[in-house]
Order: structure tokens, then sequence, then C-alpha cells
């Protein structure tokens, strides 16, 4: 039986490296809530930060010093875990597929929850924002062009 | 471990090469959204640049710091490529007598080496492999289509040795 305690002062940032994650996955969860046709969104993005959050820290408290090296491994096993719950919220039908920027996204959202535990909040906040940013911004202007290109045919078919 | 990296100088590189990534995968993105016939593309492949050179930069930021060695650089790397490979693989779709999506999958595959390779500083990688991603893509498609037009134009004449056999 082994009880390892962790002391006030990592206890601490465990506690703030959760909720950070938690509320920078947030706006990415609620955005694709909102606009994606799939039913993924405020639970698994937050969900799959906060797990990554604390898959690396626990690789920090085990591998320190010499063996730091192995935190990378945990990094490692992180990214393709969660590249399969990434691909399961791929969904397939006849003839199109849906879901592939929502995984791209859970893919990238763990990626806040790793730098987060390693203390790196400016990438965090910035792979955050762009994430939004790829997620609403560019998909909205793309339908827009889009559907103006299309109205453009009709107004030349109907000539 | 506290806020490890709040030196400016790392601020504006992950500013830097994350947007650097984003920007070098968007032509890939563009041609994709424009003509894959799953209609992936425009959000895919930015953000799974982004996610790459996150990570990537994340495992550099630390092999600076001595936590990883170099052995720690060449798994990110690899976890990297595993883990696109799953969500590339999703893109790809099978019926009885038909795959479709196939090189979009390989497309997104081809996007996170791009940001990996903005992580790493290796910016002339990922803007040859951002132009050499196009190229292959569009390429086929530019001959396929000439090759259609052709056999429409030879079916349009008559061909009437063909049509003799046909009927």
């Amino acid at each position: 039986m082994i009880f390892h305690s962790l002391g006030g002062h990592e206890l601490l940032r465990l506690i703030v490296a959760i909720v950070a994650s938690y509320l920078l996955a947030l706006p990415l969860g609620w955005e694709r809530k909102r606009h994606a046709q799939a039913y993924i969104g405020l639970r698994v993005f937050p969900l799959v930060a906060v797990g990554a959050c604390v898959y690396v820290f626990l690789g920090q408290q085990l591998f320190t010093g010499e063996d730091s090296n192995a935190q990378a491994e945990v990094l490692q096993g992180l990214m393709t875990g969660i590249g399969f719950v990434g691909a399961g919220a791929i969904l397939k039908q006849s003839h199109h597929v849906r879901g592939v920027a929502t995984a791209a996204a859970i893919w990238t959202t763990a990626a806040i929850g790793a730098a987060v535990a390693y203390g790196m909040f400016p990438l965090a906040i910035i792979l955050s924002l762009t994430n939004l940013f790829v997620l609403s911004v560019t998909w909205r202007l793309a339908r827009r062009a889009q559907e103006a290109l299309e109205s453009q045919h009709e107004r030349a078919e109907n000539e | 471990m506290w806020l490890a990296s709040f030196t400016w100088p790392q601020i504006l590189e992950a500013v830097v090469s994350i947007v650097a990534a984003y920007l070098l995968a968007l032509p890939l993105a563009l041609e994709r959204e424009a003509n894959a016939p799953t209609r992936i593309g425009l959000r895919t492949m930015p953000l799974v640049s982004v996610g790459a050179c996150a990570y990537v930069l994340l495992s550099r930021l630390l092999h600076e710091q001595d936590v990883f060695s170099t052995d720690g650089l060449a798994r990110t790397l690899r976890a990297v490529m595993t883990g696109i490979g799953f969500i590339g693989g999703g893109a790809i779709f099978k019926h009885t007598h038909d795959v479709r999506g196939l090189a979009t999958g390989a497309a997104v595959w081809t996007a996170g080496a791009i940001g990996a390779a903005v992580a790493h500083g290796y910016y002339e990688i990922a803007i040859v492999l951002g132009i050499a991603n196009v190229i292959v893509l569009e390429i086929p498609r530019r001959l396929t289509r000439v090759r259609r037009s052709r056999e429409r134009d030879r079916d349009a004449m008559g061909a009437p040795l063909e049509r003799a056999h046909s009927t």
C-alpha cells in the first residue's frame, strides 16, 4: 500500500490547472454545441482538456529529475488516445462524412490541457482563441462566400 | 513549473508559430473545401496543423527546459503522426465497390506535418509542403478533366467503330 501526498503547493497548482483548462475549453464546447449538428460540445471539450491536464500532471509527479523524459511518453499516449476519442465523433453516412472538424478540434483541445499542466498559459490561450476563430469565423465566411457564388449562378441561369 | 514560460520572446514565438501554422495550412484547406467530394477542409486542415504545432512547440519548449531529451521530441512527433492518422482515417469512407475521401484523409495527415515543421522553426519545409500538397492534389484533377473532355469530344464526333461495336 502506497500513499503519496501532493503537498499544498502542488495541490493548489493542480486545482488551478484543472480550472484553467476547463475554462479555456468551454468556449469551444459552447461553439460546437451551437453550430455542429453533432451532439458534442459542452461536456466533451472541457472533459478532454481537463483529462489531458490531469494525465500530464500525473506524469509530472511520477517522472522527475533524471526520468523526466518519460513525461514525453505520457504526452505521446495522450495524443494517440485523444485521436481515438476524436475519431469516434466522426459520423459516416452513405454519401457524406460529418464531424471531421469536430474530431480535429477535440484533438487540438487536449493540447490546451497539456499546455496548461506545464504552466504554458500563453500557448493555451492562443490555442483556444485560434480554435474558436477557425471553427466559427472561418466557417461562416466560407459559407457566406459559397452562398454568394450560388446566388450568382442562379442569376446567370435565370438570365 | 508554475507559469513555466512567461518570457516575452516565448509568447511571441507561440503566437507567430500558431498563426503561421494556420496560414500555411490554408491553401490546402481551400483546395480541399472546393474540390473534395466530402467537403472537408476549411476547418479541419488548419485545426490539425495548429494542434500539431502546439503539441510540438510544447515538447520543444520542454526540451529547452531539459524536461524532455531528444527522445521526447521524437516521441511527440510520432504521436502527431499516429494521432492525426485516426482523424484522417475518419475522412475516408467505403462503399462496397467504392472508396472515397482517401486523398482528403492523406491531406489531413500531411497538414499535421506543416504544423510540426513550423513548431521546430523549419518554415521552409512548411511552405514547400503547403505548396506541394496543393500541386499534388490539383494536377491529377486537371488531367482527369482533360481526359474526360477528350472522351466527350470523341463521343460527340461519333467514333463510328466503337459505336458499331457497342450496338
